[in-house]
């Protein structure tokens, strides 16, 4: 289940931190405007340890990488090689997917399944 | 003898690779907007890239562009097929508006030309598949412009669900917002249903989305129920977008209220479970 929201405009500071729930822990994604590839503080792992409840929090890396960069550089590589795509659209295909049915289910007012062909 | 065993504790570095120079890789850029000036930017650090030719539906602003960002000189078209059809290209970067963003693709691909295409990928789910099947016909590259996917802490996102320490995923809550960042860095195109197809869910939810999906290996979704909204709200009309800047003399315009331009968007989907 993937609960999900998005807003230019809105009257909040954040719709909220990014949760991942699993069987045995959970991940908390402290909020940001989510498109620059940054988080709002250090990730938090919920778990039980020993029969305790603990709290573990990730250092947040603070390295110079310039993402924007990366993506060029790495595109160029495979492009050189004859590599494969650093973000291939076979993923993307689901993302779009995904987007498309929050589009068409808001237009028809009810959910839908989605029929995404084999590529 | 010591120095072996000393090796054993030292971390793995990442060797940066060594950039050859001797053939240079032919870069077209489709859409000389505001995206396009970080391609250019960051074609113009790689010492083996040539950017020889830009193109643009709008005359003169590929030349404009060009002279604003470094590569004053490249060959001109006013259009994707006559880029393609006119010159040896390795590869392009599509940084047209939404709604080309299928048409230019799939012709550079059909025509040999690996593509960087930027985000959101397309507009709707059949000029995906279309997209995805012309790549596989052409054999060529194709890589979509997610660059948050480079960023360290995205990655240890992946790796701390990869790594099993969660457990099997069974829930997920993601998204983001601005208070108020309607996208307008040159006019009207970011938010006009002709040109963009969709709002805000494309432009930034799709990185969200990505977060989360590329977190959990990506699974093939199969619901989705969803709800979206388009409350006017001022748009300031700035050259660039800074969202919560406040700006003293903001050039401030009540938009009509757009059928088209959704500035909020609300969803749940559904997975295969466990």
């Amino acid at each position: 289940m993937l609960d999900f929201r998005i807003s230019w405009a809105m009257n909040l500071d954040t719709p909220g931190d990014t949760i991942i729930l699993g069987t045995k822990g959970g991940l908390r994604v402290p909020s940001t405007e989510c498109w620059n590839g940054s988080i709002g503080g250090p990730l938090k792992i919920y778990k039980t340890v020993a029969g305790e409840e603990v709290e573990m929090e990730i250092p947040e890396k603070n390295d110079d990488t310039d993402n924007f960069y990366k993506k060029i550089r790495l595109f160029v590589d495979a492009v050189k090689e004859g590599g494969k795509a650093p973000v291939p659209s076979s993923q993307i295909l689901y993302n779009q997917a995904i987007i498309d049915g929050i589009a068409k289910s808001a237009r028809l007012g009810k959910e839908i399944t989605l029929e995404i062909p084999e590529i | 003898m010591a120095g072996s065993i000393l090796d054993r504790f030292k971390e793995a570095v990442e060797e940066s690779k060594e950039i050859t120079t001797d053939k240079k890789i032919r870069i077209g850029i489709i859409g000389t907007g505001w995206i396009a000036e970080a391609h250019v930017a960051n074609y113009l650090k790689c010492p083996d890239v040539e950017i020889v030719a830009a193109a643009d539906l709008i005359p003169g602003k590929a030349e404009k562009f060009c002279k604003a960002n470094g590569i004053e000189g490249v060959r001109l078209y006013p259009d994707h097929k006559s880029l393609i059809d006119n010159e040896q290209l390795d590869a392009v970067s599509v940084c047209t508006y939404n709604k080309t963003h299928a048409e230019c693709t799939i012709y550079a691909l059909e025509h040999g030309v690996n593509v960087l295409l930027e985000k959101p990928m397309c507009v709707t789910l059949e000029e995906a598949v279309a997209i995805c099947k012309a790549e596989k016909a052409s054999g060529k590259i194709l890589s979509i412009g997610f660059q948050p996917r480079f960023d360290e802490n995205m990655k240890m996102i992946r790796k701390i669900v990869q790594s099993g320490e969660l457990g099997q995923i069974y829930y997920i809550q993601t998204g983001g917002g601005r208070r108020r960042g309607i996208p307008t860095p040159y006019g009207t195109s970011f938010i006009e249903e002709k040109t963009a197809g969709l709002g805000a869910l494309a432009d930034i939810g799709c990185y969200s989305l990505d977060m989360v999906l590329n977190a959990i290996g990506y699974p093939k979704p199969l619901s989705v129920s969803g709800y979206t909204s388009a409350f006017s709200a001022p748009i300031r009309i700035t050259t660039r977008v800074i969202p919560n800047t406040p700006r003293s003399s903001p050039l401030t315009i009540s938009p009509q209220r757009s059928s088209a331009s959704r500035t909020t968007s609300c969803s749940t989907s559904a997975f295969p479970g466990p």
